[in-house]
C-alpha cells in the first residue's frame, strides 16, 4: 500500500495526517495567514520540509526551477489537500499549491463534500443519527445526518446506493479576529463562566489567544471562557436551526457525537462534554468521539471507502480515536437532590470488577482500562430514566472493533441552569464534579 | 516507519512556528502620501540617493489639537453639532471653537482657541478638531535611497526600496492611504507620563515605550502625531481609542524584547511608513542588492534545543522572550530564562523560535 498524506488546510491552521502500514502520522500546526502571494512557494517548501524531520521520512524530491518558481515531486507518496471552501485566502492557497507541485490533489472541502463523507461515515459505522460538531476559533459548525427509514439513494463518493439520510447543518462564521473581539461585549458569556476574572484582564487573554492561539493552554481563564464561548456558539446554532439538536439521543438508534476543531484540546474533556450537553441540550445515551487530529476531514473518506479507496485503506482500528459512552437521564426530582439513581457494576474478564454508582447532580466519569474484556451491568433507579433503554441494562465496551475507553454518567437534573454569577457556577461545577473519582 | 514512529515519540518533537522578530525584503514600494497640495517632486523612474528632495507640498503646520469628545463629553460622530466654525475659517485667539450648553441651557461648556489660525475639521471623526498655521511649503528630503515607481499628484508618490518590517500584533489603523513620518522614540520599558510631554510631535510616528494608555494615545495624537507604537496595551482601551495604533507585543502589560527596541533605537529620526497590507512598519533602508540572500525563509521549526531564544504564545506568558534553560525528558516542558531574570515553565506547544535578524542586518546596512 502506498503511503499517503492528507492536509486539511482550516482558516487558521493546517493539519497533516500520514497513513502508513503501520498507522498514522500526526501534526497539526498554526498557519501564517498574511503571506503574499510571493512567498507562499517558499512557505510550502518550509512546511512539508518540516513534516519530513519531524516524521523522519523524505517524501520530498528537489525542487525544480519553474517559471513560478519551483515545481516539487513528492516521491512513493500520494498527497492530497483539502481547503475549507469559506477560509479568506482560498484562493491563494489553492493557486500556490498548484504552482508548487503537479502531484497534490487538491480539493475544495464544502458542504456537499461534508455531506457526503457524513453519510458514507455513518453508513460504515452503522450509526443511524450523526452529529458532527466542529468548534473552532473563527467558526463554529454543526453538521447533522438522520436516516430515513425505507429510502435508499445514490450516493456519490460510495458508488452504491445507500440508506437514506437526511442531512441538515448551521454554521456561524466570524472571520476576522476583529469581529470576534467584540463579542466580548456580550453580555451572555459571563452567564456561563464559572471563573471571575476583571474583565480587562479577560479581554486582554481572550485578545491574544484570538490573535496567537494554540490548541493547548494551561491558563484556567481561558480555558473556562472557552467552556462557556462553546456552550453560546453552540445555543446559537441550536436557536439559527432547531433540527440540529432536536431529539438528538433521544431515539432508541445508535447515536454519534464526533467532536472537531481547534478548540477542542482547550478545556479538559469532561468539561468540554458539559459544554456540548448544555449547549444542545442532549438527554439520552449517545457515543462522543473527540477528533483532535482532523480524521474525519483527512481520511474519513478514504476510511468510510473501505477497499475501494483510491487513496489507502484504513482500518477501525487504524481510524478511530477511543469512544466515550454518555448517559443523561431524566431525573423526576427536585433540583440540588444528592441520591443514587444509577447503580452497576464495570465488569473486567481480566482483571478485578468496580461499582460503579450515579449520584444526582453530579457527572461520574469512570474509565474502561481494557475495553475489549469489559462490560457495565447497570439499573437506573429512583426517577431516573433513559427513554430507550430498559431500566436494567447491560453495555459492551467493543463493539465491532469500536473500543469504548470511558462511560460517563450524567445525572444532573435537567434543564441545567447556569448564573446568575461566576461564583455560583463554580459552586455548580465543584458539586457537578465533585463525586466520587474513578481513576 | 515504524521505529521512527517511535523515536519521534520519545523526543516528543512538536511543529513549532518561528517567529520572525524584523522581517527583510527587497524591492518593496513604498507609498509617501502628500499631505499638502504638492508644487514639486521627482519624476516616474528618478532614482535618489539619501539626502535628496523628494517632493515639496504646500502645507499648514499643525498649532494646535483639541480632543472634543473628551473636553465637551460627546460623541466623535456629534462634534460638528457643536463646533461653531466651518472648515478653513480663520480664527483669532481665544475665539469660541465649540460650544456645549448644559444643564438645561443655563450653562455652556466652551472650547477656545489659543492661537490665530485656520479651522481644520479632517480629524472630526475621531473627535478632534485642529488649528492650523498659514500656508508654508514643506519639503521631504529622503533618509534612504530608492527609484521613483509612480505619483499620484492627488494622493502621493510610490517608490521602491528595501526596507526593514517590523510585523504588528494588532493594529486599528483601518486608512488605506498608509502613514509616513519619522520615527521618535518616546520612552523604553518605562511608561511615561503625559504631563511631562512639552514637544511637538507632528510629523512623527512615535514609539510610546512598553504600555500605551489612553490618555497618553490622546496627547500625544493632539501633538500632531500621525501613529503611535507601542509595545502592549489593553484591548478595552484600545477598542475605543480613535487614534492610530500599532501594538508590537500583544495586549496587556507586556515589555518589549531587547532585539525590537535596539532596532528601533538606531533607526530612530529616520523615515518609516505604515502599511496596512503587510501589517507592519516598514523601515526603508535604501537599495542594497544582496542582502536578501543573507536571510533564510523558514517558517516551521521542529527543533527546540538548550540555548534557542523562544517567544511564548502561552496565555500566562504571552510574549515574553528568552532563553531555553532546560527540556524536560518527555520533551513537552521547557524551562525558559527570561530577559527580565524571571523563570518560566511553558508547553513546547507554546512556544515560537524567535529569529532575531537585526545583528546581521546592522552590520551590512549600516556599513555601507
Amino acid at each position: 500500500m502506498q503511503n499517503y498524506l492528507s492536509i486539511y488546510i482550516s482558516h487558521d491552521f493546517i493539519c497533516a495526517n500520514l497513513a502508513y502500514d503501520g498507522g498514522i502520522l500526526k501534526d497539526q500546526t498554526h498557519i501564517f495567514e498574511n503571506l503574499k502571494e510571493s512567498e507562499m512557494a517558499e512557505f510550502w517548501l518550509s512546511y512539508f520540509r518540516t513534516l519530513e524531520k519531524k516524521w523522519g521520512i523524505t517524501f520530498l524530491e528537489h525542487p525544480q526551477v519553474s517559471k513560478d518558481g519551483f515545481l516539487v515531486k513528492f516521491r512513493n507518496l500520494g498527497c492530497k489537500v483539502s481547503i475549507l471552501k469559506t477560509n479568506p485566502n482560498h484562493k491563494k492557497i489553492v493557486n500556490s499549491l498548484r504552482n508548487f507541485s503537479l502531484d497534490l490533489k487538491i480539493l475544495s472541502y464544502t458542504r456537499e463534500l461534508n455531506e457526503d463523507i457524513l453519510k458514507s461515515f455513518a453508513t460504515t459505522l452503522e450509526y443511524e443519527d450523526v452529529l458532527l460538531v466542529d468548534l473552532n476559533s473563527r467558526f463554529f459548525k454543526a453538521s447533522r445526518i438522520e436516516k430515513v427509514s425505507g429510502e435508499f439513494k445514490p450516493v456519490n463518493l460510495s458508488r452504491f446506493a445507500l440508506p437514506g439520510y437526511s442531512y441538515t447543518d448551521s454554521r456561524i462564521y466570524l472571520q476576522k479576529p476583529s469581529e470576534l473581539l467584540k463579542l466580548l461585549n456580550g453580555l451572555k458569556y459571563k452567564t456561563f463562566l464559572s471563573k471571575h476574572v476583571p474583565s480587562n484582564l479577560m479581554s486582554n487573554i481572550w485578545s491574544n489567544f484570538l490573535m496567537r492561539p494554540s490548541f493547548k493552554t494551561n491558563s484556567e481563564f481561558l480555558q473556562d471562557f472557552v467552556r462557556a464561548y462553546i456552550t453560546v456558539q453552540i445555543l446559537s446554532l441550536c436557536s439559527e436551526n432547531p433540527k440540529i439538536g432536536k431529539d438528538f439521543a433521544v431515539k432508541p438508534v445508535k447515536t454519534l457525537l464526533w467532536v472537531t476543531g481547534d478548540l477542542v484540546g482547550i478545556p479538559e474533556f469532561k468539561k468540554l462534554l458539559v459544554s456540548i450537553l448544555d449547549g444542545f441540550e442532549i438527554k439520552g445515551s449517545f457515543d462522543v468521539a473527540v477528533d483532535e487530529n482532523f480524521l474525519l476531514y483527512t481520511f474519513g473518506r478514504a476510511f468510510s471507502l473501505g477497499k475501494k479507496s483510491d487513496e489507502v485503506i484504513l482500518s477501525k482500528r487504524d481510524f478511530l480515536p477511543n469512544f466515550t459512552k454518555v448517559f443523561a437521564p431524566d431525573i423526576d426530582m427536585k433540583p440540588d437532590s444528592r441520591k443514587v439513581v444509577f447503580h452497576g457494576t464495570l465488569f473486567n474478564r481480566r482483571g478485578p470488577s468496580m461499582e460503579v454508582f450515579g449520584m444526582s447532580s453530579e457527572i461520574a466519569e469512570v474509565p474502561v482500562k481494557n475495553p475489549e474484556h469489559s462490560y457495565l451491568d447497570g439499573k437506573f433507579i429512583k426517577n431516573a430514566y433513559i427513554q430507550k433503554y430498559r431500566k436494567i441494562f447491560e453495555f459492551h465496551c467493543t463493539d465491532n472493533d469500536i473500543c469504548w475507553d470511558r462511560i460517563v454518567l450524567d445525572c444532573r437534573i435537567k434543564p441545567v441552569v447556569y448564573g446568575p454569577n461566576a461564583k455560583t457556577n463554580d459552586i455548580k461545577f465543584n458539586m457537578w464534579f465533585g463525586g466520587e473519582s474513578y481513576f | 516507519m515504524r521505529r521512527l514512529m517511535i523515536l519521534n515519540l520519545i523526543c516528543g518533537l512538536e511543529v513549532n512556528r518561528i517567529f520572525k522578530s524584523i522581517k527583510y525584503g527587497s524591492g518593496h514600494e513604498v507609498f509617501i502620501p502628500f499631505e499638502g497640495r504638492m508644487k514639486s517632486c521627482l519624476k516616474i523612474g528618478d532614482s535618489f540617493e539619501k539626502g535628496i528632495e523628494l517632493f515639496k507640498v504646500d502645507k499648514r503646520k499643525l498649532l494646535a489639537s483639541y480632543c472634543l469628545s473628551e473636553d465637551l463629553g460627546i460623541k466623535p460622530n456629534k462634534i460638528l453639532e457643536y463646533v461653531t466654525r466651518i472648515e478653513g475659517e480663520y480664527i483669532s485667539k481665544d475665539d469660541v471653537l465649540a460650544e456645549k450648553l448644559v444643564s438645561g441651557g443655563l450653562l455652556s461648556k466652551r472650547v477656545v482657541s489659543e492661537y490665530d489660525g485656520i479651522v481644520n475639521l479632517s480629524k472630526s471623526n475621531l473627535g478632534y478638531v485642529n488649528i492650523l498655521s498659514e500656508l508654508g511649503v514643506e519639503s521631504c528630503i529622503s533618509t534612504f535611497s530608492g527609484i521613483v515607481k509612480d505619483v499620484d499628484f492627488a494622493k502621493g508618490m510610490l517608490v521602491k526600496t528595501d526596507v526593514c518590517a517590523l510585523p504588528f500584533f494588532y493594529s486599528n489603523f483601518d486608512s488605506s492611504e498608509g502613514v509616513f513620518g519619522n520615527l521618535k522614540i518616546l520612552a523604553d520599558e518605562s511608561v511615561p507620563s503625559r504631563k511631562n510631554i512639552q514637544e511637538s510631535f507632528e510629523g512623527n510616528i512615535v514609539f510610546a515605550g512598553r504600555f500605551l494608555y489612553p490618555e497618553l494615545a490622546i496627547e500625544l495624537f493632539k501633538r500632531g502625531c500621525k501613529f503611535i507604537l507601542a509595545s502592549s496595551m489593553n484591548y478595552d482601551d484600545l477598542k475605543n481609542l480613535k487614534v492610530p495604533v500599532g501594538i508590537l507585543t500583544g495586549f496587556g502589560n507586556i515589555g518589549i524584547d531587547s532585539t525590537r527596541f535596539d532596532f528601533l533605537r538606531e533607526l530612530e529620526g529616520l523615515q518609516v511608513a505604515v502599511s496596512l497590507d503587510d501589517g507592519a512598519v516598514q523601515f526603508p533602508v535604501g537599495l542594497n542588492s544582496g542582502i536578501s540572500n543573507i536571510f533564510e525563509q523558514n517558517y516551521y521549526t521542529v527543533f527546540l534545543k538548550k540555548g534557542d531564544i523562544v517567544r511564548s504564545v502561552d496565555i500566562e506568558s504571552f510574549g515574553m522572550v528568552g532563553e531555553v534553560e532546560n527540556i524536560t525528558l518527555d520533551g513537552k516542558l521547557v524551562d525558559v530564562f527570561l530577559q527580565d531574570g524571571s523563570k518560566i515553565s511553558v508547553d513546547m506547544e507554546s512556544l515560537e523560535l524567535y529569529q532575531e535578524d537585526f545583528s546581521i542586518m546592522r552590520t551590512r546596512i549600516f556599513s555601507i
